[in-house]
This record gives structure tokens, sequence and C-alpha cells, in this order.
């Protein structure tokens, strides 16, 4: 007997949340196609797409990096000056600042002391190999134009850097600190000339332990990638 | 005298070194001969301008003078870009560069979003690579380094580094990889701790040194921190705590503290 009453309430409860939902769901979806339809009928007046494409920076090619070459002179502390080759990779951090790799090669002449010695041989001559890699982060400092004739006009820029690295010579590691400036010229969009004038100082103590200022002059191009 | 200094491979007569230019050189004329390889490798884009005009400089830089002004609903199309810089050109066959910032309502010709962000902090957890070099001290001997991590999550990143202690008596090569964990890596100042493992090698660097050529397996924990900077670079302070594993008996305790500057891409 119950049964039956707890059935007939059950379905009525059913009964009535069916007809007091169902209403409000069909509302409700009307509600929404009305939104949608409208949100068409304004799109096709403002925009005629839907779903606005990105058009993303990657599509654009970037010339933030540099990879270079230079030759020039290297001065040896004590031990003359001869000629460097050398590579260069850059990354333009921002438009002030570059971060830069730099793998330079050099060969030591006799010092003095050798010249003047009769016969003293500090280095042998795989000793005398000088190599060095530093990492620096060069601020540009003065940006500008040259002119050339009267429609022609080069983007220049004088940058300051320093930096940390390692120097090989005499057939051992010296922790080297890199202190210099240059000269960067735009011949293009993406190739540059590089005049740079750079101190390698380190301490060794070949001829007496002491801290070392070695100048190095060069002049290269780089290109932008 | 191995991996890390790259005299290693050159020093053997400076003939090599000539030629490794002269290939290098030939190879960049070649591709200097070919401007295309460089200067419009992917695509340009065009696009609508929305503000009200926009500047145009003869360089990608602040300093360099302002000489051409886009007016709105003008058409330019987009070359390549430098740093924050793009370099544009106009209908007309002007061209100059022009500042991302000013580029930020800019839209496509068929209404498309442009996006050229100037990369945020909020980037910092989408990219997944960081590159970076750091200048510190290994007991008590400066060191340069670099290091690569790759984010596997937003807190987990799988990082190597390298690097070079060289000092009066030794000269000692680092090489780990290991596991960074960032347990803020929203914060501006990101706290973050390091579990790695690697390979020093020592060897003498005086002839009159008593340090003799070894190599031995560490094991690191380091804690540090990273400060977001600006655009996609942040600077990085860390200590590090080395526990060499040598072949003889006894452990050897290291440390080391690192100042870095670090980019993600």
């Amino acid at each position: 007997m119950y049964k039956s009453i707890i059935f007939s309430l059950l379905s009525t409860c059913i009964a009535c949340i069916t007809f007091i939902a169902l209403p409000a769901y069909a509302q409700n979806s009307n509600n929404l196609e009305t939104n949608v339809d409208d949100n068409i009928a304004l799109d096709k007046i403002i925009t005629p797409d839907l779903e606005r494409r990105v058009i993303r920076e990657d599509k654009l090619d970037n010339e933030d990096w540099e990879i270079g070459a230079y030759v020039g002179l290297y001065s040896i502390e004590d031990f003359g000056t001869n000629s460097v080759t050398g590579i260069r990779f850059a990354y333009h951090l921002t438009e002030d600042f570059v971060a830069e790799f730099n793998f330079g090669q050099t060969t030591a002449q006799e010092s003095s002391i050798e010249v003047l010695g009769g016969g003293i041989q500090l280095l042998t001559d795989d000793q005398r190999e000088l190599s060095y890699y530093n990492i620096s982060l060069a601020y540009n400092l003065f940006q500008g134009e040259v002119f050339f004739g009267e429609n022609t006009a080069f983007n220049n820029t004088f940058y300051i850097l320093v930096g940390g690295g390692n120097t090989t010579f005499n057939e051992n590691d010296y922790f080297t600190y890199t202190l210099g400036g240059g000269l960067r010229f735009y011949l293009t969009d993406w190739i540059a000339l590089h005049a740079t004038v750079k101190n390698h100082i380190f301490d060794n103590d070949i001829i007496e332990t002491k801290t070392t200022n070695n100048l190095e002059a060069s002049l290269g191009f780089s290109i932008y990638f | 005298m191995t991996a890390l200094s790259p005299t290693y491979l050159l020093q053997d007569s400076r003939s090599n070194t000539w030629l490794t230019l002269a290939a290098f050189i030939l190879l960049s004329l070649s591709l200097i001969c070919s401007p295309s390889v460089f200067a419009i490798k992917k695509g340009v884009i065009k696009v609508l301008v929305t503000n009200t005009f926009i500047d145009m400089h003869t360089g990608p830089g602040r300093g360099y003078p302002k000489f051409h002004v886009i007016e709105k609903d003008e058409e330019i199309t987009l070359l390549f870009s430098k740093t924050d810089w793009i370099k544009a050109e106009t209908k007309k066959g002007i061209k100059g560069w022009i500042h991302k910032r000013d580029m930020v309502n800019t839209v496509g010709v068929n209404n498309e979003i442009v996006d050229l962000g100037i990369p945020e902090r909020g980037d910092f957890t989408n990219r997944r690579w960081e590159i970076g070099a750091t200048f510190g001290e290994f007991e008590n001997i400066e060191s340069i380094g670099i290091n690569t991590a790759y984010r596997l999550t937003e807190n987990i990143s799988l990082e190597l580094r390298a690097s070079q202690a060289t000092g009066r008596f030794s000269n000692s090569k680092l090489y780990s990889w290991g596991i960074v964990h960032q347990p803020f890596p929203k914060w501006r100042l990101s706290p973050f701790i390091t579990l790695a493992n690697g390979q020093i090698e020592v060897s003498p660097n005086n002839n009159l040194s008593q340090i003799q050529d070894r190599k031995d397996n560490f094991f690191l924990v380091g804690t540090g921190a990273s400060f977001y900077l600006s655009h996609r670079f942040f600077i990085r302070f860390e200590y590090n705590d080395y526990t060499s594993l040598p072949e003889r008996n006894e452990n050897e305790n290291n440390n080391e503290w690192k100042l870095g500057i670090s980019a993600f891409f």
C-alpha cells in the first residue's frame, strides 16, 4: 500500500521537476540561440571573420645573432706584438646590450731577455702559442650615422665591453678579464664591420709574478642572421 | 687541455687555423652573395596601422633620427626584426625601423591579430629553453661558465652546465647535468634548488704545481634565485656545494658561487 503512495509521490515530484525545469531549459537554450544570432548579426556588420587569425612574430625573421671573424695585432706583455686571428659570435639582447663570445689565437715573439741574453730560452715553440676565449657583455654607448656623399648614410655604434674568459699561454691557462671598446659599422642591415680595441688582463709568472695587460687591436666583419 | 678549451682542436698547427679561417670567410662570402639567406628567410607580414601615427627611425635604436611618419590606416610591410625593432616598408617603398611598442594595436590586412609581443615575465613559464653565462668563484678561484636548461614542467627544468675555474696552480673544468626546481616560478625574484651530478677535471697549471691530473665524479646541491630583468632576460645568483667522490677514500667538499645572466626562448 505505502509502496504505491511513495511511487506516486516520486512520480509527481519527477513530473513537477520536469515541468519546472523544461521551460527554464528551453528558455535558456532560446536565450543562447538568440544571443548567438545577435552576435552573428553584429559580427556581420563589424567584423567579417568570427575567428580572427593571429599572426605571430615567429613569421618574421630576426637578425639578433651575429657571426664574424677578425684579424689584428695582439701585444703580449714582454713578448712582443704579433698578428691575431679570431672568430666572434654575438647575440643582441636588446638595442643596448650585446652578449659576445670571442675566440682568438696568436704567437708570442721573443722577449727582450731572450733577444739580449745570448741563448736564454724562456719558452719553447709550443709554449709561445697563445689562444683565448671570452664571454663579454657589450653596451652600445653611442649610436649614430655617418654619411657618404649626398644620398648614403651608414648606421654605426660605438660600444664598450667587459668580460671574462681564459687565456692559454705557456701551456698554462690563465683566467682573463677583458675590457674594451669598438666601433660597429653597418654596411647593410646584415653585414657589419668592426674595429675593436681590447685589453686582456691576466696574471702570469713567466718572468715574474705579475698582472699583465695585453692589448689587442683588430678589424673584422660580421653577418647577422 | 680538453673539451672546454677550443685550443685543443686548433693548436696543432697554425696552417690549420688559417685553413679554418679561410673556409669560414669563403662560406661567409658565399652567404653574403646570396643575401636572401639572411634578409628574408621566413616571410613578411602586411599590416594596417591603427595608431594615429608611427614614427619611422633610420636605425634600430631610440637614438636614430625619425625621418618619416606612418599615418593611421596605412598599409605597411614588416620585413624582419632586430631586438625590439622591426624593419618596415611603406607602400611608397620607404624603408625604416619602427619599435614593437608602437605596433601593439596593429592589425593584419585581413583583420588578423598581430602578436609582436615583446617577451614579458608572464611568458617565462611558456618558454621551454633557457641559455645563460655565469661568472663566479669555485673554491675562491675565478670561474666562467655557460648553462642551458630545458623546462619540463612549470617548476622543474633539466639543466646542463660547463665551467672553467683557472687558478694559479690548478685548472678545473666542471661539467654537470641536473634538475632545477623552482617552487614559485611566477615570482619576480624566484628561488630555486639544484640537484646535479657531473665530472670535474683538474690539471696542474704551473710547472711547480704539486697538483696531479685527476678526474672525479661529483654530486652537487645548490640553491639560488633568479631575478627577472625585462624582455626575455633575468639575472641569477647561486651557491653550490660539491661533494667529489674520488677513487681515493676520502670525499672532498668544494663550494662555488656564481652570478649570471640568462635568457629564455
